[in-house]
């Protein structure tokens, strides 16, 4: 395999590069962004003030100065509430702010401390409307099993599970690529038929999985839905790359990443390859769970870091005297969501760049504590205009988000979830 | 500072007066204190969904209802895919294979879903797999297929790779469409190997190696009948975490009655991945599964005195179980009495018994001391796996109380909503200026006493914890801290409907041992192990049978297994249902 180093996150490198990758460019003005990235965190805050400025658009509060650096591409919106859906809105915090914060719509519990999601989260919903690639993953150290690390979903009852290991993703992204990548003739033929192979597989899973679905009427049709959507996409994917792989080669193929096991380790890893995706047009949507729900992050522990005490039990439900060290620890998340976008902003693509062509949302599902109103929203590329922080005086919610979202990125829906009318946020736009 | 924070605080008689329930408002501070909410280990008050195993207690008294379980199709978690991967082809599965669900509690897989990640991630591996073992040992395992195999070579291949890995019987229709797909690829790039390695990368990405089928076919009565070979799934994966072996699946081949399934649970249960599977049964039963991370990861926890000490405490647990049920009396009861625990030089300390006394790398035995230790909720490692990650001195009263009252006692707590954890956290500082030099029990009823609905939700399971509060964060016994002594007294706790009271540890650890009710929990819990339900009613149909073949007085846990396994309605499902409505 010929396969050159990547250098991330390198002007210089993006710089060479850019100009090689397929139909690649900056939006248009009036286009919508080709791509999207939705960051979920679980941090919250210690206290409104800590995050929101009170007034003006100086981004000066102990956890927004994170994001000081994109200032003028980044929007704040506050205000926000997850809407009060379901028979117990505020039943079960953990389980309904990660499962309604992108989905808009109440989960289903299932028993014990789980719940299931409600409907699509707002990825999904761009992803599918205009057949963009997905790729989710998880900044976090446990494997994602339960509601509290995944608020992606494909549809009611259908987890949409990000990938907790960066090694993987990049095998997931890159993997066919890297061997497409390589020069020599017969290589690039090896892999093309093994493309064919994997169509001529997957067809046939195809019809294993009717025959099934005939065999097992009134049994495990969620399941069975899922793994025929899983296999759709699969198809849709290898045409895409056998496609790719005819083709010369687009992008100069990253290195996999290495192994990352502290946190600060794996954010690297995952905006890493993530960054790649989107300049390697491998992935036109992304998503990232940063942290699950009540994650007990020990920040003290990593070097550059290393604020005392366990982010649940010693700091976020001890806010009142530990207020400092939860800002620090805050404004860490935050940073890291600003590093991104930083660099999506400082990658050339077409006559802009990355973030030109790029809407990211980053949200919290938490505001102050375990409460769900108020939740930390940031809007940055796109067409979004940066520098601002949004007050609209009156109660909106984040399915009005959502949809302003889906508008921005070219999809027209009249609203998301529980509320299918909500409308879109109109402070938001022009 | 004044000397007496229980007075100043007032927590003391807080427990007894307060009213039964837990209103919207409770501060949680209290929740924090141990995350309760945030722990994943409380239940919501039954509700829409199903309820969790610890939602109703058993009800002993009651007639058993026959509740069919659901039929399922339950995913392969890692650990099983790995066992059968290692088991068709002899190969390891690559460390990005990870996947699971523990939605009742233990890793059964039930409500998994082959989402769009994983399926490109189990299609990624599959491929791997497939160009491994061509590479490897398919010379030597079918040698006709090296070259350029005939069709018969293929066929034959195709039949028996096929059969293994579906661990059933493989239909003429599947069969010729494994042999049309080898033909297919090998048509168009000319090349047997790359059709040979996708003829493996189809074998195993097929919904019948990726799920065992727990689906059956109509019997009558409105119910299903497992198929012998899902049967023989079901009792393998069970008891091994691997697929059926050859001895399992000839008997299915000609039908599997009680006895022989009750011969194969027990041959299986025997063999050294039985242990292992037991030993994980109750890690997870214990809620001690945090133990495999400690072992993993121990940098992630800083109260380990070293690496070792994380690994020989997921050991000693391990250890622990085999000892009591394979060499012991086998009971339930033996496990909460069992008087002595393996140790190893790295966990030595945590016993006050000095490390040069156990070899480096062996293991031996330490008596305990009858006024401190009882049974497995005096091992270090159980302890450790309910105490902070960071400080050795911090307990935690709530994990410890929550796994008595959900998983002994089978009882769950409202969990509270609408809560105001800054404006609690505010009154805890005023109240408690000098919280640092309190015992964690001091701390946590003087941080939970912010109002009575706070001190209610905790009083049902606080308690229980605090009665473990002579073991810190690594099992290590203690007295005081900060010259404070620690009380381990509780009083007015009410489990299994009836207000009780503790001297301390042991007398609690008695009390459960006498409780019918603890019994029956561990029996549902089982069938939560064996079914992979949710539904009380469900377990406790696969339960009864089983606790009635024994005597719940002195319960066979290996026995308790075989007897659900063996027992015909733990293969029965209900007719026509999702399992998921």
């Amino acid at each position: 395999m010929n396969r050159r180093r990547f250098v991330f996150g390198s002007l210089a490198s993006a710089a060479l590069f850019a100009p090689l990758l397929k139909g690649r460019r900056a939006a248009a003005a009036g286009e919508p962004p080709r791509r999207l990235f939705v960051w979920v965190c679980s941090g919250g805050y210690p206290y409104a003030e800590d995050f929101f400025p009170e007034s003006g658009d100086a981004f000066t509060t102990p956890i927004l100065r994170a994001l000081e650096p994109v200032r003028e591409q980044a929007l704040v919106v506050d205000g926000v509430d997850i809407r009060p859906t379901g028979p117990r809105p505020r039943g079960n915090d953990h389980i309904r702010s990660i499962g309604k914060v992108i989905t808009a719509r109440d989960v289903f519990d299932i028993g014990g401390d789980e719940g299931e999601p409600g409907g699509p989260s707002i990825d999904h919903v761009v992803a599918e409307h205009l057949g963009l690639r997905k790729t989710l993953v998880l900044v976090e150290q446990r494997q994602p099993r339960s509601m509290r690390e995944r608020p992606f979903a494909t549809g009611a009852r259908r987890f949409a599970t990000p990938v907790q290991s960066p090694a993987q993703v990049w095998e997931n992204l890159f993997r066919d690529l890297a061997a497409g990548a390589a020069d020599e003739q017969a290589a690039r033929e090896a892999t093309r038929a093994r493309l064919r192979a994997r169509q001529s597989i997957l067809d046939d899973l195809g019809g294993e999985l009717r025959r099934l679905r005939a065999e097992l009427v009134g049994v495990e049709h969620e399941k069975l839905d899922v793994l025929e959507d899983s296999l759709r996409r699969a198809e849709s994917s290898a045409a895409e790359d056998l496609a790719l792989a005819e083709a010369a080669p687009v992008c100069t193929i990253p290195d996999a990443p290495g192994d990352a096991r502290s946190i600060p380790q794996l954010s690297r890893a995952h905006f890493d390859v993530l960054h790649a995706a989107f300049l390697c047009d491998r992935t036109q949507v992304g998503g990232m769970m940063f942290g699950r729900s009540g994650y007990r992050w020990d920040y003290q522990n990593w070097i550059d870091v290393r604020f005392p005490g366990n982010a649940h039990d010693d700091v976020h439900h001890q806010a009142g005297s530990r207020r400092e060290t939860y800002q620090g620890m805050v404004h860490w998340d935050w940073g890291e969501l600003g590093g991104f976008i930083q660099r999506l902003r400082d990658t050339p693509d077409g006559s802009g760049s990355l973030l030109d062509s790029t809407l990211v949302l980053g949200i919290s599902h938490f505001g102050r504590h375990h409460h769900l109103e108020r939740i930390p929203v940031v809007l940055a590329g796109g067409p979004v205009r940066g520098g601002r922080v949004i007050r609209p005086g009156r109660t909106v919610y984040n399915d009005q988000v959502l949809t302003s979202v889906a508008h921005m990125m070219g999809v027209p829906i009249e609203g998301i979830g529980d509320d299918p009318a909500c409308g879109r946020l109109e402070e938001l736009h022009g | 500072m004044d000397p007496s924070p229980s007075r100043r605080i007032g927590w003391r008689r807080a427990w007894a007066w307060r009213p039964a329930r837990c209103p919207v408002w409770c501060p949680a501070l209290c929740l924090a204190l141990a995350g309760v909410g945030c722990t994943g280990q409380i239940g919501e008050v039954a509700s829409a969904g199903e309820p969790a195993p610890e939602d109703a207690p058993p009800d002993l008294e009651a007639p058993p209802p026959e509740v069919p379980l659901a039929p399922r199709m339950r995913l392969l978690e890692a650990r099983e895919y790995a066992a059968s991967v290692e088991a068709l082809l002899g190969l390891e599965v690559s460390s990005g294979i990870q996947h699971g669900d523990r939605s009742n509690g233990y890793p059964t897989s039930a409500r998994a879903q082959v989402d769009e990640a994983l399926y490109t991630t189990l299609l990624g591996e599959a491929e791997r797999l497939g160009e491994a073992y061509v590479a490897g040992p398919l010379a030597e395992d079918a040698p006709c297929m090296a070259g350029a195999p005939d069709g018969a070579c293929v066929e034959g291949f195709a039949r028996d790779l096929a059969t293994r890995a579906w661990r059933r019987p493989v239909g003429d229709e599947e069969l010729a469409g494994l042999r049309a797909l080898w033909d297919r690829v090998h048509a168009d790039a000319s090349d047997p190997a790359l059709a040979t390695r996708a003829l493996l990368t189809r074998v195993l990405m097929s919904a019948h190696f990726l799920h065992r089928f727990e689906v059956g076919t109509p019997a009558g009565d409105g119910e299903r009948l497992l198929s012998p070979w899902e049967q023989a799934s079901l009792i393998a994966y069970t008891l091994t975490g691997a697929p059926p072996d050859a001895p399992l699946l000839e008997a299915a081949a000609d039908g599997l009655d009680e006895g022989e399934r009750r011969e194969h649970a027990e041959r299986l249960l025997d063999s050294a991945a039985g242990r292992r599977t037991l030993a994980r049964f109750v890690r997870f039963y214990l809620r001690a599964d945090e133990l495999e991370r400690m072992a993993a990861q121990p940098g992630e926890y800083p109260k380990l005195a070293s690496a070792a000490q994380g690994q020989d405490l997921l050991e000693e647990l391990d250890r622990f179980v085999e000892a009591v049920v394979y060499e012991g009396d086998g009971t339930f009861q033996g496990l909460l009495t069992a008087d002595r625990a393996p140790i190893s030089a790295a966990t030595a300390p945590l016993y006050e018994v000095d490390a040069e006394a156990v070899p480096e790398g062996d293991w031996g035995r330490h008596e305990f001391d009858p006024s401190r230790r009882r049974g497995v909720l005096g091992l270090a490692s159980v302890l450790a796996a309910h105490g902070s990650a960071n400080q050795a001195y911090e307990d935690s009263p709530v994990s410890r109380g929550l796994l008595l009252k959900n998983h002994f006692f089978c009882e769950s707590i409202g969990l509270p909503s609408g809560i105001d954890v800054a404006s609690a956290a505010d009154m805890a500082g005023l109240d408690a200026d000098a919280l640092d030099e309190l015992t964690v029990r001091e701390q946590a009823e003087g941080l939970m006493n912010q109002g009575p609905a706070c001190v209610e939700c905790h009083a049902q399971f606080m308690p229980l914890g605090f009665a473990f509060g002579s073991f810190d964060a690594l099992g290590r016994w203690q007295e005081s801290r900060n010259g404070r002594p620690i009380d381990t007294s509780v009083d007015e706790v009410v489990v299994a409907e009836r207000s009780r009271s503790y001297a301390g540890h042991l007398e609690l650890i008695d009390a459960l041992v006498e409780e019918p009710v603890v019994a029956a929990c561990f029996a549902r819990h089982a069938a939560a192990w064996v079914s992979g339900e949710v539904s009380a009613e469900r377990l406790d149909t696969v339960a009864r049978r089983a606790l009635a073949e024994g005597n719940p007085e002195a319960l066979d846990v290996r026995g308790l297994l075989v007897d659900m396994l063996a027992e015909p309605r733990t293969y029965l499902r209900a007719q026509d249902m999702g399992g998921e409505e």
